[in-house]
C-alpha cells in the first residue's frame, strides 16, 4: 500500500516527504524503511534496536518518523502514485533500518497495525482502518 | 547536529542500556527511555515525548532513545530485509 514518510516535526526538514510502497507485515512485530529511504530523507539515528533475522540477531540502527497514510483502494501490482494528501498519524515512530535492496521501501508491522483495525475479507482482499 | 558524534553517541548509550536493561525492565517495560552520555535521563510513553524533552534539554541534539524491551524485532516472513 502507498505511504508517505515524513521526518519527526523537530528535524528542520520535517515538511519533507517520500511517498513509497509499504508491506503490511502481521508477522512483522515493528514497522522498518529501507535504508536509501533514510538516507533521502536525512533521518538522524535515534538509537539501535535488536532485529531477529535467520541468521540469528543483529543491530540495526532506529529512526523516528511520521506515517502518512493514503485512504483508498489499491490493487497491486497496477499501483498507482496517489495524488491526494496523505492522513498523517499523529503519533510518531521508531522505525528500524531495512537492507537496501529489499523488495519494499517499508514494512509497516503491528506497531501500525495494531494501532487500527486489521480485516482480512473473505474475497482475498485486506482493510486496514488506521486512527489518525 | 554533528550527525558523527550523534551516531558514536547512539552506540554508547545502546551498549550502556543493553547493560542496565534488568535493572528497570519491571518497572518501565514498554517505555521508551532518553539518555545522554549514558545516563538515563527519563522514561516516556512515546518516543515522540522522549524526542521532544530531549530538544528541549540537549538543543545539540547529541542525544538517544531506547524503548525498554528485551525482545527483539521479529520480521515474519521478511526476516532476511534487516539491515
Amino acid at each position: 500500500m502507498p505511504i508517505a514518510i515524513f521526518p519527526s516535526l523537530r528535524e528542520p526538514n520535517a515538511t519533507q516527504t517520500c511517498t513509497i510502497r509499504g508491506l503490511v507485515d502481521t508477522g512483522a512485530t515493528g514497522t522498518g524503511i529501507r535504508r536509501n529511504i533514510i538516507d533521502q530523507l536525512s533521518l538522524p539515528i535515534k538509537g539501535y534496536r535488536r532485529v531477529g533475522t535467520a541468521n540469528g540477531d543483529i543491530k540495526a540502527t532506529e529512526h523516528l518518523i511520521r506515517i502518512g497514510m493514503y485512504p483508498g483502494e489499491y490493487n497491486m501490482p497496477d499501483y498507482n502514485p496517489p495524488e491526494i494528501m496523505p492522513f498523517v498519524i499523529e503519533r510518531e515512530l521508531l522505525v528500524y533500518s531495512l537492507h537496501p535492496q529489499f523488495t519494499y521501501a517499508a514494512i509497516i508491522g503491528m506497531d501500525v497495525i495494531a494501532a487500527g483495525e486489521f480485516c482480512l475479507n473473505s474475497n482475498g482482499t485486506v482493510s486496514l482502518f488506521v486512527n489518525t | 547536529m554533528d550527525r558523527k558524534s550523534q551516531q558514536i553517541e547512539a552506540e554508547r548509550n545502546y551498549d550502556f542500556f543493553q547493560r542496565k536493561l534488568s535493572e528497570f525492565l519491571d518497572q518501565q517495560e514498554g517505555r521508551y527511555a532518553l539518555l545522554r552520555q549514558c545516563n538515563i535521563i527519563g522514561f516516556f510513553d512515546a518516543p515522540g515525548e522522549a524526542d521532544a524533552a530531549g530538544y528541549q534539554k540537549f538543543p545539540d541534539g547529541i542525544f538517544s532513545i531506547q524503548q525498554v524491551i528485551c525482545e527483539p524485532v521479529h520480521l515474519g516472513l521478511y526476516s532476511n530485509a534487516a539491515d
